[in-house]
């Protein structure tokens, strides 16, 4: 035996080896199953999120967006494409982090949207170097089904190659008001497309859409989205707050055709509002005083000053007449100078720290026009409390000061204040809403059998989260906030209260419906899936948006 | 660069080890040596000496002098570069047994041994630097790899390890310069695994039970050497 060991006393040596050859191959591999994931929650700094709204309450499907303008490079979707897509009327807007605005030089682009049975609608958006994130709301005309306050007529008159041979009359029907338009084409009139040639055809098709700025969902669909316009080309200024005493939308066909010229003039009539305050004077427009005609091209969004109209008593009725050689939207009102910078600053000291809340802000002119000039929402945190409103009131004059309304999520009034001659800040302290409990809606994705290729929880590029009570139609969802690193902390969901919510990235939307704020607690947090291999949820606790895992890039 | 000298540093000893084999060197009881080392556990320096034919101490200290190995795999759906840095440094203490004595039928009985101690690792962890290979891209936009970040995984292992090994030593080369060889392993305990990230990488931290549970295996450092003494007494 103890030559047998001695003379093979390697054998040990060689199981050795192979012991310590066993142990390597049972080792895993260090990197198995590991998964390098890039969380591109923080990429973008600088977001915005436009709410188109049909006002005749149904819910704008299948509008296309194309983004123009000096800036429109910088701008993406906020899943980083650049293909923009409106699901619902939802547009979330990211700019591109190697393109952001700077203190002098704000990002300035125009968001084209058009979609079948919508008039084409032209948002210009000003993203500055302070505005990280914004909500814009903007109403958008349904041609199909009808909206408050917008009384709309259509005809189909028999031309002969493309000129008019008997007269073609169309007057709108009035809505709650005489407020109407009627449009007169003379005899001999070719009717000629953009670039001037006569458009041949037997018949044209005519329609005309009276917008009775005595209606505040009508005065909504103001060209643009907004009153204030800074591109006015003639007139005394290029820029200022139109406040329309009324305004009509004139549109023709022939074969398909847009007509866009005339080889003559035609003629169109306004009634206006009789109710309609001067915003300078305070006084009620009265016949012999003038209107100024303002035009805006609905596909460049471009407005030009056409001529002044003095107002005449027509039956009892006040109205404005003027002649247009080409078709487009027509305005008939007063510009007044835009306010530069109005800084609002709140004192609310029931917000909670952390928690953000929205303020819907409505001003008027006080003794003018009794429509609302401005109403947009914004989110207050405490890090946030004041806001900066540029070029989007009128100023207020010696004889008309602005008066602000400042509204909670759920439509209960805060504070009113008023804007006084040569002021510019104002400081509003606001009551407390109702508020619900102190909830953090944690909103991350669980992508684990998601069959995306993305595996693991991802937290989504900020995102804007609407809501609306349980059952509410579609057209009530609001924005509740700012999704930001997953997380949106709010005391504006009642306890027992259902809400659905919907998360929109980009062309990717997800709704879930029937959620209690109560469900939100610690184990049941995450959506999608199980979470850092934690037990899986039912689904029906969890706001669950794990298809949004197919969404991320 | 340093893996390579390393490489051929080992291939031009085992070539004399392989030499003073084939030369049947008779063994010559070695009463105390100094030498380096070179192997798996990196290269180091040693002394020993002889308190008996069969007992003898070691005393030594090793390093791996390796800075960095890159490599590039998927790592999920992105196609990662990894540098991974080793930093293993040890002083050590080991007492030989050499179980025969030198006999003519079989020359290198006696310089087989077997050996056991342990070591204090001042540094035992592994790093490991992970970055995209190239830029990501969401959606249409381009982030540059740079601005993505990195994944930066560590592991460490504990202080005191226990070592065990057998070989053969002593075998002359020429006059006062003997070769050895010798293949053991430090038990270094179950790594404490940790990964964090930067930029846009920092969610990763999610992987770290996986890289735990992955390394749970990796208890043992396995040591091939090749020693070169000097006799100095």
């Amino acid at each position: 035996m103890k030559r047998f060991i001695k003379n093979y006393y390697f054998l040990p040596a060689i199981t050795l080896l192979l012991l310590v050859s066993v142990i390597a191959v049972r080792c895993k591999k260090p990197t198995d199953g590991i998964n390098i994931n890039v969380n591109t929650s923080t990429l973008f700094h600088y977001t915005a999120l436009v709410q188109i709204v049909d006002p005749s309450g149904a819910v704008p499907n299948g509008l296309s967006v194309t983004v123009t303008g000096a800036n429109a490079a910088a701008i993406y979707g906020i899943d980083g494409r650049k293909a923009i897509g409106a699901p619902a009327g939802i547009i979330a807007l990211a700019v591109h982090p190697k393109m952001e605005p700077t203190a002098t030089s704000p990002l300035k682009f125009n968001l084209s949207i058009t979609g079948a049975g919508y008039l084409p609608l032209i948002v210009p958006v000003t993203i500055s170097s302070t505005q990280t994130n914004q909500v814009i709301k903007v109403n958008i005309l349904n041609l199909v089904v009808p909206t408050a306050g917008v009384g709309t007529a259509t005809t189909t008159a028999a031309v002969a190659a493309g000129t008019v041979t008997t007269p073609i009359v169309l007057t709108t029907p009035a809505t709650s008001g005489p407020e109407a338009t009627t449009v007169t084409i003379p005899t001999g009139t070719k009717l000629q497309d953009v670039a001037g040639n006569t458009v041949t055809g037997n018949s044209v098709v005519l329609n005309v859409n009276n917008f009775n700025t005595s209606q505040q969902s009508a005065v909504n669909l103001f060209p643009g989205g907004s009153l204030a316009a800074n591109n006015i080309v003639g007139g005394t200024s290029s820029s200022g707050v139109f406040m329309p005493a009324g305004f009509v939308n004139v549109s023709m066909t022939v074969n398909g055709t847009e007509i866009k010229k005339f080889s003559t003039p035609i003629n169109i009539t306004m009634t206006l509002d009789p109710a309609y305050k001067n915003p300078s004077t305070g006084t009620t427009i009265a016949a012999g005083q003038t209107l100024g005609i303002y035009s805006y091209d609905t596909g460049t969004g471009q407005w030009t000053f056409e001529q002044n109209a003095t107002i005449v008593n027509t039956g009892g009725n006040l109205t404005v007449t003027f002649p247009s050689s080409h078709l487009t939207v027509f305005s008939a009102g007063l510009l007044q100078q835009a306010l530069p910078a109005l800084t609002i600053s709140f004192l609310a000291q029931w917000l909670t720290t952390g928690s953000t809340a929205n303020i819907r802000v409505i001003a008027a002119v006080a003794n003018g026009p009794g429509y609302n000039v401005y109403d947009q929402t914004f989110s207050l945190t405490q890090d946030l409390l004041s806001l900066i409103i540029t070029s989007q009131l009128p100023t207020p004059t010696a004889t008309n000061s602005i008066a602000f309304t400042f509204l909670s999520s759920t439509g209960a009034t805060l504070a009113t204040a008023t804007l006084a001659p040569g002021a510019s800040t104002l400081t509003v302290t606001l009551a407390s809403p109702t508020l619900g409990p102190l909830t953090d809606l944690f909103l991350q994705l669980d992508c684990a059998g998601a069959g995306s290729n993305k595996v693991g929880i991802f937290t989504p590029p900020n995102f804007y989260l609407m809501y609306k009570p349980a059952g509410a139609p579609v057209s009530s969802y609001t924005i509740l906030g700012q999704v930001v690193d997953g997380h949106l902390i709010t005391q504006q969901l009642l306890a027992a209260t259902l809400y659905d919510f919907k998360a929109s990235l980009n062309n990717n939307v997800k709704e879930v419906f029937n959620h209690t704020i109560a469900e939100n607690v610690p184990g049941n947090q995450t959506v999608g899936g199980s979470y850092n291999g934690k037990a899986s949820y039912a689904t029906q606790n969890k706001l669950d948006i794990q298809s949004l895992c197919n969404t991320l890039p | 660069m340093k893996k390579k000298l390393l490489m051929r540093f080992s291939l031009i000893a085992t070539a004399l080890w392989g030499t003073s084999m084939c030369a049947f060197a008779q063994y010559v009881p070695a009463k105390t040596t100094l030498g380096f080392n070179v192997g798996t556990q990196g290269v180091g320096i040693e002394g020993k000496t002889s308190i008996t034919d069969q007992f003898g101490i070691r005393l030594g200290a090793d390093i791996i002098p390796i800075n960095k190995i890159t490599s590039t795999q998927y790592l999920g759906s992105n196609q990662t570069t990894i540098d991974l840095s080793p930093r293993f440094s040890n002083v050590h203490l080991l007492a030989d047994w050499r179980p025969f004595k030198y006999s003519a039928n079989n020359p290198l009985s006696a310089n087989f041994k077997l050996s056991g101690g342990a070591a204090y690792f001042i540094r035992s962890e592994g790093s490991a630097t992970i970055s995209l290979s190239d830029s990501y891209l969401y959606g249409d936009i381009s982030i540059p790899k740079e601005d993505v970040g990195v994944v930066t995984a560590q592991a460490k292992w504990s202080h005191f390890a226990p070592y065990a090994s057998l070989g053969l030593d002593n075998i002359p080369v020429f006059r006062n310069f003997l070769i050895g060889f010798e293949m053991g392993s430090y038990y270094i305990s179950s790594p404490s695994a940790s990964i964090t990230g930067t930029n846009f990488l920092v969610d990763n931290d999610q992987n770290q039970p996986r890289l735990q549970s992955n390394l749970k295996s990796y208890k043992f450092m396995p040591v091939f050497q090749v020693n070169f003494n000097f006799n100095i007494k």
